[in-house]
């Protein structure tokens, strides 16, 4: 028996690409800095050089993270009232407060790196790694909180939020890091050990991840109506996105790669497997978004969602800002270049 | 997201703002500027209690209802509008008719949307500004801005308009004395070369109308369009109910309620009133069945859904009555009554023929005079107790027994009739044919006897717009008197009172005969209307079958006047002027056709067309006279017999938003004045009383109500006037509407099962007479051959929708947004078997419109397989739905207005005259429910 | 005690007009292709066995509003009367709200750059006057008003019928009440919707 409604439904969805990247940016930046602070700030053995060009990228990515939802605003001048007041219930107030400490620790942090003043960097990195965390949480709990969507609607939401965060910030950080020895020509034989550990530990949070994606899919599966729907409708609708892409080609793939012992040692292979999960992580966060929104609430339609130009274009400009960012600290902060080329494996602060 | 977003201005001051929403006639006269829609800052409105706002009184034509209407309007600018408080129409508790304006402003009445709507309607940027010329050839809908001066010149004067030859003006046409045909001079004057077609018109406003066409220029062909409505539902009430040509079951006090197609809910009169009647008649625990092949909102509120085969309600009708009759299931005591006095000791208004005696030879009633009993030529004859005697002398007649031979005569009773046609198909052949169990049949007819005279049975249109649309009525109609409900509280009633506009009958100005001068119009009507053909010289010449069909039991019958003046049958016709009508998309399968004609400058020299709108046949027009819309208008209306209580309406000017629209009045006046028409101008009416605007005319009308109502507070005219305006007309709730178990109004006359009029009148066609009692009549054309289409399987049906009236609600976004599109609906069961899925596109094809429509198809349950449906409203090509050159300037469309399918375009021709669609020759009415068509995906 | 404002929407009265959908739109300036309230319909059944079910939506006005909840700036606040509204000015149009909201209640108004919903007609309680929807709603499927007065016409009705509200298990406690609701509109039909099986 099936159901004939009369008239058209279904509006226009109102979340999309800007805060799908937006929770992209924030969990790599997070991400980044749960990573690189073992080595920044609790000296961890074999991470210590990377604290510095962690702290750079996240910071990096932080400075753009939250431009996505500021644009996003209807009123974008007025993003300037979420510090007017505390809602405690809302996880987005929680959020613009977590998030503003967060870039203050990562700022002062960051500064203190670079001074090698390394008392100050501890407390303020230790501060930006709570905080790093509270942001990986409150993100997840952002979403994890709303019923109205069944596919948002999991108390697993902040922890996939923090593994997928750890997996992609690791893995960029990688590409990042690899990018920069290789822009140095570093010498093979010269490479930092640290990444092969970060490889390592990464095909760990890509196991974790994937086996969080399994059980969510699975309470999915068998949770009440709408859930069903929702992982109904991420295996058929949403399958190449959702299967394919996230699942096989951004998870499942890149682990393949890191647990294959042949192929795991080498660098092209990681940074391999590094792409794809950071690729992997772009399209989880916009089929979390998107495809958490898609189905109607009444009535017989799905819910469109128009990807506008504009959208496309504060993406690809905050990207390229990201980007910029990112090679001008490093360059300007991390490594003086000349001095860092020597391979003492020292690092020199000016 | 693309929305585009438009609100209203609010205030004077602001509305030069607007340039984005231009509207259509780009060159305006200088300082005048037109209001519009525009994106705006969302302040919110001025509420109803702000003393700053007016409150305007009025009439609602978002459809036909007439429901009583309020408008905010502040500054000059309307804001909102809502059912007026003082209205049964519109509230449930009226205001006391006493209460203040003022103190009404804390009230509000109900809408429905496209009451709510309205506004849209009238600020409608792509409303035609200025009067247009046609710059191109007709349909080019190319266009020239011009003065009214000069409109009215060239309309008037003629001449080589266009330079395609010389044209006829108004003035040339109007010669009272030729005949237009010398070889038959009962076709009247060549004055009858001026045909005026009105689509939707009113109250009021077509008295004025009928007094410039008839009455002052002197032709006889002036129509309403009646007959793509509803016309035989009128005239088999009016052949039922002595007269009476709309009833209504009193829905407060009915306990069972047996409605034939009647679009409860959605549309029908008044939607608005109707809707809650409905639903609290059921709420209330009346039990209604609605049968109807299409599961529509009335049969969803009903108890049982009887989803019949279209156009086979009579043969469930009539399987009914034969049950009825044969178990003796009437009403027996209010059947045997033959006459008033008789009828008042049974506690009876009004009284039927059920028992008169029909003369078997030559289908007449038989009278006194033949029966040798004493008596006229008027008097009727019974049986009581067997011996035939004077109906009016008779307590009691007999009402069934075999055939009786009174002074040589063979009789029958009326019953007795009504019985053997109800027998002359068994219970199974009626099944078979309407679809319908036998069980089902019967058990109807059951349950319908078991309430007494809380019993109705109601129609519309659905059964009415069909070949055999008056036998159908008429049966329907007949099920009434059979459990004698008439005028009952609780039965089929009349609905509540009206005071007289026109002042008939004791108005202080009884308006049609102030007149100084008035032309009696004379000959035939273009449509061979109310006009006997066997009179007419053709008939002489060539008898049957006449060239086109003649319709001596009917009016306004709207697609033959079109086909009469395509065809130039029985005259060639001069003048054509449209108003607010656009029967190419509206008369059934008739829209090509319909275009060419209009496209020939022989056939129709001038083409006038008085439309706020370039509707879809006013594109075709040579001259477009901008006319107001029913917000700006004035009228006159009373209401629906669904309402109980009184009403007696007047339709005013909220505001004026087209400066330099007209009114048709105003029209018509000015147009008088320039012809000198007699009963217009200084004195019109009369010495000292002028006819040289509206208002001259209109609140004549409303001093009409104060005189006959004679309660009115006021010690002048003036005053009276003004307190029937503060309220938007004259009002008294429903209880008044009740005398006791009786209704006020009634129909109080005799009431027939036999219509002895139409038994003794001859179809032009077959030279045959018609039937006087109703039966199950499959479709036929209208030389009575079967229209079979075996390989067409799908029967059309179309119905309305809440949202939309006929051809004139697309401009209101606020309506199209809900349902942007319409489909046809089939049963999902059919879609099936086609290979089709919902949403579709398919096309729809018929034996005379082979290259058929397209458009999506929508399948759902709630319709009888073989049925294929289409709300109208839409499949528009113009009604600014398209670009349009204005002055060599273009004029964007909105393509919103253009969507989904007209089903009327794939409706079957009547090949046998040809230029028409299917029609009920007795009624008049356009077939929308016969035709056959095939669906294949495309 | 003080007012507490409902609905109830008797569905058995509900034709599915749209009356109440375009009064709103005219009375509240409502942008077009987003509605304040609005009515869903469906036909379900097998030939000839078929019913209708209608749904008029607005805001439920909820007791516990979980788009109150999520508004990181305030600007969603209730009236001691119950009454959910938005501070226009106040919202920034993160449109949290409308993500959250359970009832597909919320949208942006693009002329004020804020999130925007029913407002029981608060201008017009304000004044004496009903809510629009309520006054004109032409089958008398809605009654509006205090339940905290018995003699309420909501109040009768609430006891006098089996009353539903729309997904009482988000706890967000609607007060927006129907008589006859029925599931198959009250709720999308997802799978139908997915192509899946029932």
């Amino acid at each position: 028996m099936s159901i004939y409604s009369f008239f058209p439904s279904g509006g226009e969805m109102y979340w999309g690409l800007l805060v799908a990247l937006y929770f992209f940016y924030t969990g790599l930046s997070a991400g980044i800095m749960l990573i690189t602070s073992l080595g920044g700030v609790f000296h961890l053995n074999g991470l210590e050089r990377i604290g510095k060009v962690g702290a750079a990228m996240a910071l990096s990515l932080l400075a753009v993270a939250p431009v996505h939802l500021i644009l996003d605003l209807e009123k974008p001048w007025k993003f300037i009232t979420l510090f007017g007041h505390f809602q405690f219930l809302s996880a987005m107030s929680w959020g613009a407060y977590i998030l503003i400490l967060y870039a203050l620790a990562l700022v002062f942090y960051t500064y203190y790196l670079f001074k090698d003043n390394k008392v100050n960097a501890r407390k303020f990195g230790i501060a930006a790694f709570i905080l790093a965390l509270a942001v990986e949480g409150y993100t997840g709990f952002l979403m994890g909180n709303i019923q109205a969507h069944a596919l948002w609607n999991t108390p697993l939401m902040p922890v996939i939020f923090l593994f997928s965060g750890l997996a992609s910030g690791t893995a960029l950080f990688i590409l990042g890091y690899s990018l920069v020895e290789k822009l140095r020509n570093a010498p093979q034989a010269d490479r930092y050990a640290g990444i092969a550990l970060l490889s390592n530990w990464l095909k760990w949070f890509v196991l974790v991840d994937g086996a969080l994606m399994v059980i969510y899919f699975i309470i999915l599966w068998y949770g009440h109506a709408d859930q069903y729907a929702a992982g109904y409708y991420l295996l058929h609708q949403d399958s190449l996105s959702f299967v394919w892409l996230e699942n096989v080609v951004g998870l499942l793939i890149p682990f393949l790669i890191l647990i294959y012992r042949p192929l795991a040692s080498r660098l092209s292979a990681q940074i391999l497997a590094s792409l794809l999960l950071v690729f992997g992580t772009l399209v989880m966060r916009i089929n979390l978004v998107i495809g958490g929104q898609k189905l109607p609430l009444f009535g017989d339609r799905l819910v469109n969602y128009t990807l506008t130009s504009g959208d496309v274009g504060i993406a690809v400009v905050l990207a390229l800002v990201a980007v910029v960012l990112m090679v001008v600290l490093i360059k300007a902060l991390a490594f003086e270049p000349k001095k860092i080329i020597s391979s003492q494996g020292k690092e020199v602060v000016s | 997201m693309k929305i585009s977003r438009r609100r209203f201005l609010q205030g004077a001051s602001a509305l030069g703002l607007v340039a984005a929403a231009s509207p259509l006639a780009l060159v305006q006269a200088e300082g005048t500027k037109i209001p519009g829609w525009q994106d705006g800052s969302p302040q919110p409105d001025t509420l109803d209690t702000d003393p700053g706002v007016k409150m305007v009184h009025s009439i609602c034509l978002g459809c036909h209802s007439d429901c009583s209407l309020r408008g905010k309007v502040k500054d000059g600018v309307l804001l909102k509008l809502d059912g007026n408080p003082y209205s049964p129409m519109t509230m449930n508790t009226p205001l006391k008719y006493e209460t203040t304006p003022q103190e009404a402003r804390k009230y509000t009445g109900k809408l429905c949307p496209r009451g709510q709507a309205g506004m849209q309607i009238l600020y409608d940027p792509l409303r035609v500004a200025q009067p247009l010329k046609r710059a191109g050839k007709r349909g080019e809908n190319k266009w020239k801005a011009i003065s009214w001066e000069q409109a009215y010149q060239e309309i008037i004067e003629g001449g080589d308009l266009f330079g395609e030859g010389k044209v006829d003006g108004l003035r040339a046409v109007r010669d009272l004395t030729t005949p237009v045909d010398p070889e038959a001079p009962e076709l009247g004057p060549k004055a009858n070369q001026f045909v005026f077609l009105a689509g939707r018109i009113e109250a009021g406003r077509s008295d004025l109308a009928k007094r410039f066409v008839n009455a002052a220029f002197g032709s006889i062909n002036f129509f309403e369009h009646t007959t793509v409505c509803e016309q035989s539902h009128h005239i088999s009430s009016d052949h039922t109910y002595g007269g009476t040509h709309h009833l209504k079951p009193d829905f407060a006090h009915a306990k069972y309620i047996l409605n034939f197609g009647a679009n409860y809910g959605e549309a029908n009169f008044p939607m608005n009133q109707l809707s809650r009647k409905m639903t609290e008649f059921i709420a209330n625990g009346g039990k209604m069945v609605t049968a109807d092949p299409r599961f529509s909102v009335a049969a969803s509120k009903s108890a049982e859904w009887v989803p019949v085969i279209p156009g086979t309600d009579a043969a469930l009708i009539m399987g009914m009555i034969q049950w009825i009759i044969e178990n003796k299931r009437y009403d027996r005591s209010f059947l045997e009554a033959p006459n008033s006095d008789a009828a008042k000791k049974r506690g009876e208004s009004s009284w039927s023929d059920a028992g008169y005696l029909v003369r078997l030879d030559n289908r007449k009633y038989l009278r006194a005079d033949e029966a040798g009993l004493g008596g006229t030529k008027d008097d009727y004859m019974v049986l009581a107790g067997g011996k035939a005697v004077l109906a009016k002398d008779a307590d009691a007649a007999d009402l069934l027994g075999d055939a009786v031979t009174v002074n040589g005569i063979s009789c029958k009773t009326v019953l007795q009739l009504l019985f053997e046609r109800s027998k002359e198909k068994s219970y199974d052949e009626y099944a078979k044919i309407s679809g319908i169990p036998k069980e089902t049949i019967l058990r109807l007819a059951d349950e319908f006897t078991s309430y007494g005279k809380l019993a109705v049975a109601d129609f519309y249109r659905s059964l009415a717009q069909h070949t055999n649309g008056f036998q159908t009525g008429r049966a329907m109609c007949i099920l009434n008197l059979l459990v004698g409900n008439i005028d009952h509280r609780g039965g089929y009633v009349a609905g509540g009172s009206a005071l007289s506009h026109m002042g008939d009958k004791n108005g202080k100005y009884q308006v049609a005969k102030l007149h100084p001068g008035a032309v009696k119009p004379s000959g035939v009507a273009i449509s061979r209307e109310k006009a006997n053909y066997e009179k007419s010289t053709e008939f002489k010449k060539n008898g049957y079958p006449a060239k086109r069909p003649w319709f001596p039991l009917s009016g306004n019958v709207y697609q033959e006047a079109v086909a009469g003046t395509l065809d130039a049958y029985p005259y060639p016709i001069k003048v054509f002027w449209l108003h607010h009508g656009t029967p190419a998309w509206s008369i059934p399968g008739m829209k090509d056709k319909i275009i060419a004609g209009l496209k020939d400058t022989k056939k129709i020299p001038l083409f006038i067309s008085t439309d706020p709108q370039i509707a879809d046949t006013t594109q075709y027009a040579d001259y477009i006279l901008p006319d107001v819309t029913y917000l700006e208008q004035w009228g006159t209306m009373g209401a629906p017999p669904t309402v109980i209580g009184d009403v007696s309406e007047v339709r005013q000017p909220m505001v004026k938003a087209f400066p330099q629209a007209k009114s048709l009045e105003n029209i018509l006046i000015d147009i008088a004045k320039k012809m000198d028409l007699p009963g217009f101008g200084d004195s019109g009416f009369g010495a000292g009383m002028p006819l040289n605007k509206e208002e001259d005319w209109y609140l004549k009308l409303v001093a009409n109500y104060a005189s006959q109502y004679g309660k009115i507070p006021g010690a002048t005219e003036e005053e009276q006037v003004k307190y029937i305006l503060d309220r938007g007309g004259v009002f008294s709730d429903e209880s008044k509407g009740y005398d006791g178990m009786f209704m006020k109004k009634k129909v109080a006359k005799l009431c027939t099962i036999y219509a002895e009029k139409v038994a003794t009148t001859i179809d032009s066609m077959t030279g045959k007479p018609f039937d006087g009692l109703p039966a199950y009549i499959p479709v036929l054309d209208a030389k009575d051959q079967p229209v079979k289409d075996d390989e067409y399987p799908f029967i059309t049906n179309t119905y309305k929708i809440s949202l939309h009236t006929q051809a004139r609600t697309s401009p209101a976004p606020w309506l199209t947004e809900i349902l942007p599109e319409n489909s046809f609906e089939m049963n999902n069961k059919d879609g099936e078997k086609l290979g089709l899925k919902d949403g579709d596109l398919i096309k729809v094809t018929s034996k005379t419109n082979k290259e058929g429509i397209t458009g999506k198809v929508r399948l759902r349950p709630g319709i009888r397989s073989g049925v294929i449906s289409a709300s109208s409203g839409f499949g528009h090509w113009h009604y600014s739905s398209i670009d349009t050159i204005v002055d060599g300037k273009t004029v964007p469309g909105d393509k919103r207005r253009g969507t989904g399918v007209n089903i009327n375009y794939v409706m079957r021709v009547d090949e046998s005259v040809g230029n028409t669609c299917l029609q009920d020759k007795i009624g008049g009415s356009a077939s929308f429910y016969d035709s056959r068509v095939k669906v294949e995906k495309a | 005690m003080g007012k507490r404002y409902a609905m109830v929407i008797d569905l058995r009265k509900c034709v599915g007009c749209h009356a109440c959908t375009v009064a709103c739109k005219s009375e509240n300036n409502v942008p077009l292709g987003v509605y304040r309230s609005r009515v869903e319909e469906v036909e379900s059944g097998d030939y000839p066995h078929v019913s209708r079910h209608r749904l008029p939506r607005l805001c439920n006005h909820c007791e516990k509003p979980t788009c109150l909840s999520v508004c990181p700036v305030k600007a969603t606040y209730q009236l001691e009367d119950g009454t959910v509204l938005v501070d226009y000015e106040r919202c920034i149009g993160c449109k949290y709200c409308i993500a959250a909201c359970p009832y597909d209640a919320r949208f942006i108004n693009e002329e004020r750059h804020s999130a925007d919903k029913c407002t029981f007609c608060h201008h017009r309680l304000e004044a004496g006057l009903q809510p629009d929807c309520v006054n004109t709603c032409v089958g008398n499927a809605r009654a509006f008003g205090d339940l905290n007065d018995p003699q309420s016409e909501v109040a009768r009705l609430i006891a006098a019928n089996q009353i539903t509200v729309l997904k009482p298990e988000t706890n967000n406690r609607p007060q927006v009440y129907y008589i006859g609701a029925d599931e198959r509109v009250t709720r999308p039909n997802l799978m139908q919707l997915l192509g899946g099986a029932k």
